[in-house]
């Protein structure tokens, strides 16, 4: 009987002691898992710390980078002569040439243009600034000589512009400025010029041509007579008579 | 355009800089100035000198004149000359199409009016369905130098005067205006003087010739006129049409009637029917509007 009861508590010590462990493991388990939470915890507190300090990094950076956006919206350009003007980026856009030297990130420290002088780039200046305030549309991005989009009153006062700004340039003044149109690339002002000077063309004879643009004919007389074959076809009455 | 620019604005002299002149600037600056002037202008600015010659021949100052359909319509050009088979300049396609270019077997000619590149066009009496033609008591085809056709279809006498034309063409967009060419009496030279033969005129006093004209898109268009004044070649305007489409091919159909079988006209040349662009004006012809 002794021995049944040894055997039972023994079993039951066993048992117990299997519970024991149970409980021990489970316990331990237990533990483990919550040392698990914990070190989760702890990590994901880390990780959030550590986007925190990225985010406050990113913001401040960003922050620096409006500042200094703010400074940077203007652009220098300087002629040969040495004159200096300052402009907004977005009037600058004017000008095809400009612009990619913007966007190349070229123009950081200013522009230097070797074959403009002050007073040219003083013409061009004037005209991108008046254009920019009609064309432009506020969006700073697109920049077009396009009529069709304003009022009349803004119509007159562009066109009024226009004529005002070439109507006074003596000869070799337009020219230049036409030369730095096509330069710079600003296309309305290169259509601006080009027309006015058309205009002066229109009319005339050869000879009075030659005589207004001092022209040199260079031309030998054989060579003349050739050209003078080669346009007659343009410049012939068809008569059917 | 582009900034190619090497060296403009003149050089440094001694005396100070020299002033820039035209013949300054680089040719690509030239051309742009060019682009404004119309093409017989531009052809004599090439007789300034060289480098304006240069110039005055771009490629891009003469693409901008060129109709738009100019590739359809260089396909109509007879290729008879060798040298054309070649890569044409712009400024050769455009002198090309200046030229009255026959099509249809020599009934047809259109040509481009060389100031502003308007697209015209001439079908010739021959290309006419013209009532009674075959009748020689009516009508027949007389030979004259007074035509770009070189014939024209006379009518002696006739009751029932109908003549009609239709056309398929791929007109540059724009809005062009349509004539019948027409002359009261006979003419014929003698003796180096012009003279005209009157014999035949008569009855187009009595009621007015209906002129119309439509087209595939259903634009229509029509006018009467009393025919006057003999010995004078007259455009009578028939009306307008509008194109929109430059790569679109249009069809026409327009004719010209006198039906009232009460009585009977004669005496009238027929030579063609024209078709210009609206406002064009050709100062050698008298035109008569409604």
């Amino acid at each position: 009987m002794a021995s049944q009861d040894c055997e039972a508590a023994a079993s039951s010590r066993a048992a117990a002691a299997s519970s024991q462990d149970c409980e021990a493991a489970a316990s331990s388990r237990a533990e483990k898992e919550e040392q698990k939470t914990v070190r989760v915890a702890a990590s994901s507190r880390a990780k959030k710390k550590e986007q925190k300090t990225v985010r406050v990094a990113a913001s401040s950076s960003r922050a620096e980078k409006e500042e200094q956006k703010e400074e940077r919206r203007t652009v220098r350009v300087t002629s040969n002569d040495g004159e200096e003007f300052e402009m907004d980026e977005a009037v600058a856009r004017g000008s095809v040439m400009l612009r990619h030297m913007m966007e190349l990130g070229i123009a950081l420290d200013g522009v230097t243009l070797p074959i403009v002088s002050g007073e040219i780039l003083a013409l061009a200046v004037s005209y991108l600034r008046f254009h920019r305030d009609y064309d432009d549309g506020g969006s700073g991005y697109g920049y077009g000589y396009s009529y069709g989009y304003h009022s009349e009153s803004e119509d007159t006062a562009l066109t009024n512009f226009d004529r005002d700004l070439v109507k006074q340039l003596d000869q070799a003044t337009l020219l230049d400025l036409l030369a730095a149109s096509n330069y710079m690339e600003i296309e309305g002002l290169l259509r601006l010029t080009c027309q006015t000077v058309a205009e002066k063309l229109k009319g005339k004879t050869t000879e009075e041509i030659r005589q207004t643009f001092c022209i040199q004919n260079d031309y030998p007389p054989e060579e003349e007579e050739e050209v003078r074959e080669e346009i007659s076809w343009a410049l012939e009455e068809k008569s059917l008579d | 355009m582009g900034a190619g620019v090497s060296s403009i604005l003149g050089p440094e002299g001694e005396g100070g800089a020299p002033e820039t002149a035209l013949g300054d600037l680089p040719e690509s600056c030239v051309a742009a100035v060019l682009l404004h002037l119309d093409p017989p202008e531009i052809c004599r600015v090439a007789r300034l000198n060289r480098a304006f010659r240069g110039a005055a021949s771009a490629d891009f100052v003469w693409e901008a004149k060129l109709p738009a359909n100019y590739r359809y319509l260089m396909g109509l050009v007879s290729d008879d000359e060798e040298k054309y088979k070649g890569g044409l300049s712009k400024k050769e396609i455009y002198a090309r199409l200046c030229r009255p270019n026959p099509f249809d077997g020599g009934t047809k000619e259109f040509w481009l009016e060389k100031v502003k590149g308007g697209m015209c066009l001439s079908i010739s009496s021959k290309a006419l369905v013209i009532t009674g033609i075959d009748d020689r008591r009516y009508w027949n085809h007389m030979p004259t130098e007074e035509s770009r056709f070189r014939s024209v279809a006379y009518l002696q006498q006739i009751w029932w005067f109908e003549v009609v034309g239709e056309i398929e063409f791929c007109f540059p967009a724009g809005t062009y205006s349509l004539f019948f060419r027409l002359h009261l009496g006979r003419p014929s030279r003698r003796l180096g003087r012009r003279t005209c033969g009157t014999e035949h005129v008569h009855g187009w006093d009595i009621k007015p010739v209906r002129f119309e004209l439509s087209t595939s898109d259903d634009q229509h268009a029509s006018s009467k006129y009393y025919l006057e004044e003999p010995g004078s070649w007259i455009l009578y305007h028939v009306g307008d049409f509008v194109v929109a489409n430059s790569d679109k091919l249009t069809k026409l159909r327009f004719s010209m009637t006198q039906i009232d079988c009460t009585h009977t006209k004669g005496g009238l040349c027929v030579d063609c029917a024209l078709i210009y662009p609206k406002g064009f004006k050709h100062e050698k012809e008298v035109v008569v509007y409604m």
